[in-house]
């Protein structure tokens, strides 16, 4: 071993416990950075992973296998064995899928035949049961979807699929015995997945497409284009090659992740505050340490240990600590960051369901954070010794006297006040990186707990503006729906007297609607037609209203909004994700003006925005007393509806207006009834909630069109109290989240002011025994000491006057609400390092005291 | 020579508050030498000790170790130098307390990248009389133990010159006159150049040449004659 290993374990061996402080501070650095980088990489997955379950595929890109010469087969293969291709495989989709065993016997889904069975994990499928298919006569079902077969049943499909010689559906039908069963994670469940065949269907023009993964996430576009270049030998001639990237990487794709500043700006903050609170406490540690080891600085100095050896030394050291302590502190991380509190903070973003995968990397990043932070904060106090000679270091004591010290001398009394006050101008750094120690700590402790504040303003800004809102809704395949405006199902009119008439009602407000049909427009029309095109002729899913609109007379739903919520829609939403509502603009109120909802919809893997008048057209209709200048909203409906009542329309046959009810009411006396809004009286809220349980609960159910799946609707409640119900427990996991690193960061302060005042007086100890020698009595002995800590109060209590309105305005424009620290936590948390301080110096004192004067101050020599 | 020094000059504080702890000293030591310089306190006795290995820097003039003008080398060049020509003896000992005997002694050949042979510590543990103790630490080893430890770590890498800074100021007379033989030994066996600060006139008796300092200046020489 090395002469500077050797003499970093002496080191270590000397001073047991100030090793162990530096340990356990490591140990709450690497635990704090595991849980941010955790809390940032879930953020992180679950953007890319909501959108792969929404896309249903992780696979970066694909592209159509008919463009290429090759048999798909082979195609795949080929791409395969290209550079930096990961995984490639095809995937078929026959679309509008039905079997012969459900109930319904139609289900509105896609049936997909693919390549093996690697591609279940792409589509993040679990086979639970059986196999996969080992022919194109076999099929694997989704267990949840056909909960009553079994391996070996038989089970005959219908899709419809386009021939291959003219432009025309046709259905496909074919018998399957089932291997086995599945189950998945994505947002549309996938009913059934077969082994592609081409000969099976060689008479009809399959959708089929290569699905690759690359090596990394990085540059997708660029990767996918360099591939189709290196395909160019097998494009079929005179076809224009088209591909795709998934969507769900786009945002996640690192390179365009880091072109946007705001990220690489909320990562810095997140590092910079664990940096930070860890840098003060280490550099704290170390800065003692190094008082205290002055003279052994000094005297390695005078036998000629280099400034780089004494860097070695300390490196090592805190090496050797780093080792001893990060294996600890990456597994509380782990178990606590990522496991945790990782998964409460996706709770409360309601992310908490998502299949998070840890990486390896992130322990790596922990690690290396955490050894930048200590090496950075233990070799910075180390540029004190290259100021000293060495043979300052070696005489340096804790008590050097000041040039401005000796000129004062003279004119002072020896009363503990100005002891204390010479004492703190003697070491004003000491007073400064103390002060400003507790002073961050306190800040960072209130602004964790007011950031958590924020995330729960910002949940509860997003909750409906009604207590209950009762509206139609139906049971799907994938949970309860609202029922479509587009059904045309009207709720029975003497529901809201029954409500009206429940005890601890206060208020009951209608959401009604009514179609019209109106003059359209030149874009409308070719709206229409261009759907038309792309579903073909003869589809049957052409209906009579897009038919109408391609003739200049579309149909629309105009919907009413009691005025008193009309403030709540949300039209817009910025770049951030921020939403804006309506608020109080006045047009929409003055009966000339109405809103045109323009929704963009993905229809043949194309987006189509629906039948809409832009801004400023006229709405002319034969059902409407008079015309009205359309304002034109550019929002998906449920969004905009988002706080009045849960809403769906067909945006495709469809355009949707919509008017505040007081111009509606005027326009429309026979219109009919979707939603009521009820507002309960304070405290009696549990007690409407029953009545209108048993108000539901006794209202028939609805039959509804045969073309859906389960032909009945029933009364539904939902509203902000329903909500707050869901959310009560994300808000207890943010708070949780919230005052977790709360109490950190207040371990954090409160171990570094311990610290301090603990190796003050064991410095100065030979100072105190020589003023208690010239004949200070204990009693002043401790008042110097409290006047000493009274100064640092007051400077830490000054930075916090200056601190807390800063925090504030960065709070205010980077969470884009109103939220204030609390200068009750922040006073507490003062007033619990001043006490923690104060008793630590007298505990200490307390104890040297015990032996004789002469023998402290002989020790201290 | 092995030391001289030209109008050594060493001026603490400012203005009013100027202290001159040595002024305008010129000394020369032959190599072989066993130096004591005494004088009272605050007579620049230890400033002198400083300011000849290297461990301060001087106001004016220039400190010569083996014809090396030592201050004008660049710090981490002096260190070295200090590390492998010159041997300390500090009053209080100084010995780092994490380590044990041995691994103190051969502190300085580890600095240097040398690796200690074994039969030579050996023998300067047997020749210091400290041989038992080998593996023992600091603060089981009584206060003449430990400057024997000091004196064996100053003199493992084979130091140029030894300088010792009251190097019995901690010590009972019995053991002072110990570790002073020792060093007078150390000096004639092997020829050692030692620069030894005492108070003690009778210690300083002992050595081959005796320097008296007051007020920052060398005012007699027992080995020459002192210039105006």
């Amino acid at each position: 071993m090395s002469i500077i290993s050797n003499l970093a374990l002496g080191q270590l061996r000397s001073h047991r416990k100030r090793s162990m402080v530096i340990a356990a501070a490591i140990l709450l650095t690497t635990l704090l950075f595991m849980t941010v980088l955790s809390i940032t990489v879930g953020i992180a997955q679950s953007v890319e992973l909501m959108k792969q379950l929404a896309t249903g595929s992780d696979a970066h890109a694909n592209f159509d296998a008919e463009q290429f010469m090759l048999p798909p087969y082979e195609l795949m293969e080929r791409v395969k064995a290209e550079a930096g291709v990961d995984d490639a495989f095809l995937i078929a989709s026959y679309q509008n899928y039905t079997d012969d065993v459900s109930e319904n016997n139609r289900r509105v889904s896609t049936l997909f035949a693919v390549s093996g069975e690697n591609v279940l994990e792409h589509l993040f499928m679990t086979l639970e049961e059986g196999s996969f298919p080992a022919d194109a006569d076999e099929i694997l079902l989704n267990r949840e979807l056909y909960p009553d077969m079994k391996i070996g049943d038989t089970i005959t499909i219908t899709s419809q699929l386009p021939l291959k010689d003219k432009p025309v559906f046709m259905d496909f039908v074919h018998t399957y015995t089932v291997s086995g069963f599945t189950s998945g994670a994505t947002d549309e469940q996938f009913p059934a997945l077969v082994w592609y065949s081409p000969e099976v269907v060689a008479d009809y023009d399959v959708d089929l497409n290569v699905f690759l993964t690359f090596d990394s996430t990085i540059d997708i576009t660029g990767k996918l284009n360099r591939l189709l270049e290196s395909l160019s030998d097998i494009h079929k001639p005179d076809v224009e090659v088209s591909s795709r990237v998934n969507n769900a990487f786009i945002g996640a794709d690192i390179v365009e992740f880091l072109t946007n500043p705001a990220n690489i700006l909320l990562i810095l903050c997140s590092v910079a505050v664990v940096f930070f609170a860890a840098f003060l406490l280490i550099y704290n540690i170390y800065s003692i340490a190094l008082t205290q080891d002055m003279q052994t600085y000094g005297l390695l100095g005078v036998i000629g240990t280099t400034y780089r050896q004494m860097k070695q030394l300390i490196l090592r050291q805190t090496l050797i600590l780093y080792a001893a302590a990060l294996p600890v502190g990456l597994t509380a991380g782990y178990f606590i960051g990522w496991r945790l509190l990782m998964p409460i903070f996706m709770r409360m973003a309601d992310y908490g369901d998502l299949p998070y995968r840890f990486s390896g990397w992130l322990l790596i990043l922990t690690a290396l954070l955490t050894l930048v932070t200590l090496i950075f904060s233990a070799l910075r106090p180390l540029r004190r010794i290259r100021k000293l000679t060495p043979i300052q270091a070696v005489n340096a004591t804790a008590d050097t006297v000041t040039k401005r010290e000796r000129q004062r001398g003279t004119r002072r009394r020896a009363a503990p006040f100005t002891l204390a006050m010479a004492a703190v101008r003697r070491n004003p750094k000491k007073l400064i990186v103390t002060s400003l120690s507790a002073a961050l700590s306190i800040l960072l402790f209130v602004f964790i707990g007011a950031v958590a504040d924020g995330v729960t303003e910002v949940t509860l800004s997003d909750m409906q503006a009604a207590d209950f809102i009762l509206s139609y809704y139906r049971d799907t395949d994938y949970g309860s729906a609202p029922v479509s405006l587009y059904n045309d199902v009207p709720m029975d009119e003497s529901i809201p007297q029954q409500i009206a008439a429940i005890d601890g009602i206060v208020s009951v407000d209608c959401v009604r609607y009514a179609y019209i049909q109106f003059k359209g427009t030149q874009s409308i029309a070719d709206y229409a037609n261009a759907y038309m095109e792309r579903r073909g002729a003869d589809s049957p899913w052409i209906s009579q209203k897009l038919k109408d609109a391609a003739a200049g007379n579309p149909h629309a739903v105009v919907i009413s909004i009691p005025d008193e919520y009309c403030k709540y829609l949300r039209v817009s939403r910025d770049a951030n994700g921020k939403y804006y509502e309506y608020g109080s603009a006045k047009e929409l109120y003055d009966g000339q003006h109405i809103l045109s909802v323009a929704e963009h919809f993905k229809s043949f893997g194309e987006t189509s925005i629906s039948a809409h008048l832009e801004g400023g057209e006229l709405l002319v209709s034969g059902g409407l007393s008079q015309t009205y200048t359309a304002i034109e909203v550019d929002s998906y409906i449920y969004s905009l509806f988002r706080k009045i009542c849960n809403i769906s329309w067909s945006s495709s046959d469809l355009a949707c207006f919509v008017l505040p009810s007081s111009v509606f009411d005027a326009e429309f006396a026979d219109s009919s009834l979707f939603a009521i809004l009820a507002e309960a009286e304070n405290g009696r809220e549990e007690e409407v909630r029953a009545a209108l349980d048993e108000l539901a609960g006794r209202t028939p159910t609805v039959d509804l069109p045969s073309s859906l799946d389960n032909a009945s609707a029933y009364l539904h409640i939902s509203g902000k109290l329903e909500q707050m119900e869901t959310l009560r427990e994300r808000l207890a996991a943010i708070n949780i989240v919230g005052y977790s690193l709360s109490a950190i960061i207040f371990l954090i302060g409160l171990i570094n002011i311990v610290n301090s005042s603990l190796t003050s007086v064991m410095l100065r100890r030979r100072e105190y025994a020589m003023l208690e020698a010239v004949g200070m009595t204990g009693r002043q002995l401790r008042a110097m000491m409290l006047w000493e800590n009274s100064v640092f109060s007051a400077a830490a209590a000054l930075a916090l006057v200056i601190g807390i309105p800063l925090a504030d305005i960065i709070l205010a424009n980077g969470m884009g609400v109103e939220v204030t620290l609390r200068p009750v936590a922040a006073v507490v948390m003062l007033l619990v390092l001043i006490a923690a301080s104060a008793a630590t110096s007298l505990a200490v004192w307390s104890m040297l005291a015990k032996s004789p004067v002469t023998e402290r101050i002989r020790a201290a020599e | 020579m092995i030391i001289e020094t030209h109008d050594l000059t060493r001026v603490y504080g400012e203005g009013d508050n100027k202290i001159r702890a040595l002024d305008m000293v010129n000394l020369s030591v032959e190599r072989g030498e066993f130096l004591s310089v005494v004088g009272t306190s605050g007579s620049g006795k230890s400033t002198l000790l400083h300011l000849l290995g290297g461990l301060d820097r001087p106001t004016d003039g220039r400190v010569f170790i083996d014809g090396t003008d030592l201050y004008s080398l660049k710090p981490d060049a002096l260190t070295v130098f200090r590390r492998r020509f010159i041997g300390f003896v500090f009053q209080s000992y100084n010995l780092i307390p994490g380590l044990n005997v041995w691994e103190n002694i051969t502190l300085p050949l580890g600095l240097d990248g040398i690796r200690a042979d074994k039969d030579e510590i050996e023998n300067l543990l047997a020749s210091l009389g400290i041989a038992d103790k080998r593996f023992a630490m600091p603060s089981e080893l009584s206060g003449g133990q430990q400057q024997r430890v000091a004196i064996a770590r100053a003199l493992a890498a084979k130091p140029h010159i030894v300088l010792a800074d009251e190097p019995t100021g901690n010590l009972d007379s019995r053991t002072s006159l110990e570790v002073l033989l020792l060093l007078g030994q150390l000096n004639r066996e092997l020829s050692q150049t030692i620069v030894m600060i005492t108070h003690n006139e009778e210690l300083a008796q002992m050595t081959t040449r005796r320097v008296h300092m007051e007020d920052g200046r060398i005012v007699s020489d027992s080995g020459k004659a002192v210039e105006a």
